[in-house]
């Protein structure tokens, strides 16, 4: 148990990888040794990007709706419970909405 | 524990891409077709059904977390308890299990395990660095960072240590593209030679493009249930196929995160830890006595110890003690040509160190389908029937599902009826195992379905 405060709060930066505390003794004597089990955490910041390709799916209709300025529903065909959310089956009938 | 039987099963087909559904009308598509096949609508399985089990890999494929609630409430199960599983490549057989063990401790009759992956919405060197993470992010990844180089790595070492050849590799995937060829749910299906897979493009040597499994978009549902659940299923009119498929044992195994934490056991270790009840005997003793004065250390790289954990366990479940006679397929984890010859052997179907004469033995063949190779023997034991990982497809999350249901079909005998050909279905299929596989071998499951007498 080490009776130094972990440093929790980091600048913030904008750059590419960054590579934060990377200290090491100098001479790897026993006193050195002991000393790595107090030595503070390797940071590594680093951007992370990905491009995604998400489909709506069977919801496509609706939305395209939204976007012209349709508010669609769906309705199960047997009883004509309606949705008013892009919902591909009925929870009840497992039926294809309408 | 109560008896439990794997009554149904759907699988959507996998595919490279499913932009026309999402993933909740996916994995719709496979439960439809499981409560379909044994007569029931929705309608009424959903007021008999107790509960289920989610299946998905990767929050970062989905970019949706809490995905199995999405799954759950497009089913119409809400409000009824489920939970979801994640163990990397082995999250679907983990599935099965699970809903094993619920309808085994009598908290369900009837269960539902479902699963599904969406590999197909980033590009494909990116889906290979997220399933990378599933490798420690400090220390492997940094260096590696790609699947198919880890697996490269330790099939190096395979051949070094039992001279293992990419022509005895390459025998697999010939095996299950030419099986998938009349499975209609498979991604790939090709009629092969070794030469086609070897001038492959080469992804990490040895390992061509044809040596490993593909990202796939698809679904898989099973239904589980207890002696009560099918009287209850069939009160209402379901008509399950006789003789019953019941589960009759499971096994699982676990291993260090880091291969090169995973420690080399003793000769002795070895042994007593290991050895299957065929093994033990006086000629294997020696022919391990053999290997190991000539530098063979387990688990080392070349071999999963989770698999042979794995394996023991549901074979001493299931009262199987020579797999190769007792077990008349098995539709295991090749996500790679090696896997699948390291797998025969920490499954038992030859000793360690045997598996490259093993794969070109012809015993893990299908009887009656000309390969185009020259087998020396006749198939004993037909692995991956359906065409595994390599050919079917690897949508992570359905994968263990999906065997669970190619298991449940042959032992049924209905092969022909869903697959619209005959060719695959194993004569007499009376009990098989079903493997699924996590990572570099950190969790790998073994279930055992069988046919009642």
């Amino acid at each position: 148990m080490t009776d130094k405060e972990p440093q929790n709060k980091m600048e913030e930066t904008f750059g590419g990888y960054v590579l934060h505390n990377v200290p090491f003794p100098a001479e790897l004597d026993q006193v050195a040794l002991e000393s790595l089990k107090e030595m503070g955490p390797i940071l590594i910041e680093q951007p992370y990007n990905i491009t995604y390709l998400h489909s709506f799916g069977q919801d496509s209709p609706f939305f395209a709706g939204l976007a012209n300025g349709h508010f669609l529903v769906t309705k199960d065909p047997g009883s004509g419970y309606t949705y008013g959310t892009p919902r591909g089956h009925d929870m009840y009938s497992g039926e294809e909405t309408e | 524990m109560r008896s439990v039987y794997a009554v149904s099963g759907g699988v959507s087909k996998f595919t490279k891409a499913r932009p026309d559904k999402t993933f909740q009308a996916v994995v719709k598509e496979a439960y439809d077709y499981a409560i379909a096949d044994v007569g029931l609508d929705h309608r009424h399985f959903i007021e008999l059904v107790d509960g289920s089990v989610a299946s998905y890999f990767s929050d970062h494929f989905s970019r949706q977390l809490m995905a199995g609630i999405m799954v759950q409430d497009y089913l119409g199960l809400c409000p009824k308890p489920g939970h979801r599983v994640e163990g990397g490549g082995a999250t679907g057989g983990i599935c099965f299990q699970e809903a094993w063990k619920a309808v085994a401790s009598g908290y369900m009759d009837i269960c539902l395990a479902y699963g599904f992956e969406t590999m197909s919405h980033v590009a494909t060197w990116k889906g290979n660095e997220f399933i990378a993470l599933a490798s420690d992010v400090s220390f492997d990844y940094p260096v590696g960072g790609f699947y198919s180089g880890y697996y490269a790595m330790m099939v190096t070492r395979h051949m070094k240590e039992f001279g293992t050849t990419p022509e005895q590799m390459a025998h697999v995937s010939v095996k299950n593209h030419m099986n998938a060829y009349h499975n209609p749910y498979a991604q790939k299906r090709q009629k092969l030679t070794i030469q086609d897979v070897r001038q492959a493009p080469m992804v990490a040597w040895p390992l061509t493009r044809l040596d490993i499994c593909v990202m796939s978009d698809g679904a898989a549902a099973t239904i589980l249930c207890s002696e009560k659940g099918l009287h209850k299923l069939e009160a209402i009119g379901a008509e399950i196929p006789k003789p019953l498929v019941k589960v009759s044992g499971i096994g699982r195994g676990t291993d260090a995160m880091r291969m090169a934490d995973r420690p080399h056991q003793s000769y002795d270790e070895f042994l007593n830890r290991n050895l299957l009840p065929n093994e033990d005997t006086a000629e294997t003793r020696a022919y391990y006595k053999d290997l190991w004065e000539r530098g063979f250390r387990y688990p080392g790289v070349h071999s999963f110890r989770a698999g042979r954990m794995g394996s023991r366990e549901a074979y001493q479940n299931a009262g199987i003690e020579d797999p190769l006679e007792d077990l008349d397929f098995v539709e295991l984890h090749d996500a790679y040509t090696s896997s699948e010859i390291q797998t025969y052997e920490d499954m038992g179907l030859c000793r360690y160190g045997e598996g490259g004469g093993f794969a070109v033995s012809g015993k893990a063949f299908m009887p009656g389908i000309d390969y185009g190779l020259d087998l020396s023997e006749e198939p004993v034991c037909p692995v991956n029937p359906s065409g595994g990982l390599i050919a079917c497809g690897h949508p992570v999350g359905a994968t263990g599902l999906m065997q669970a249901v190619f298991a449940i079909w042959q032992l049924q005998g209905t092969i022909d009826r869903h697959f619209d050909d005959p060719t695959l279905q194993v004569r007499d299929a009376r009990r098989g195992a079903i493997h699924s596989h996590a990572g570099t071998g950190t969790y790998v499951t073994v279930s055992i379905l069988e046919k009642e007498a």
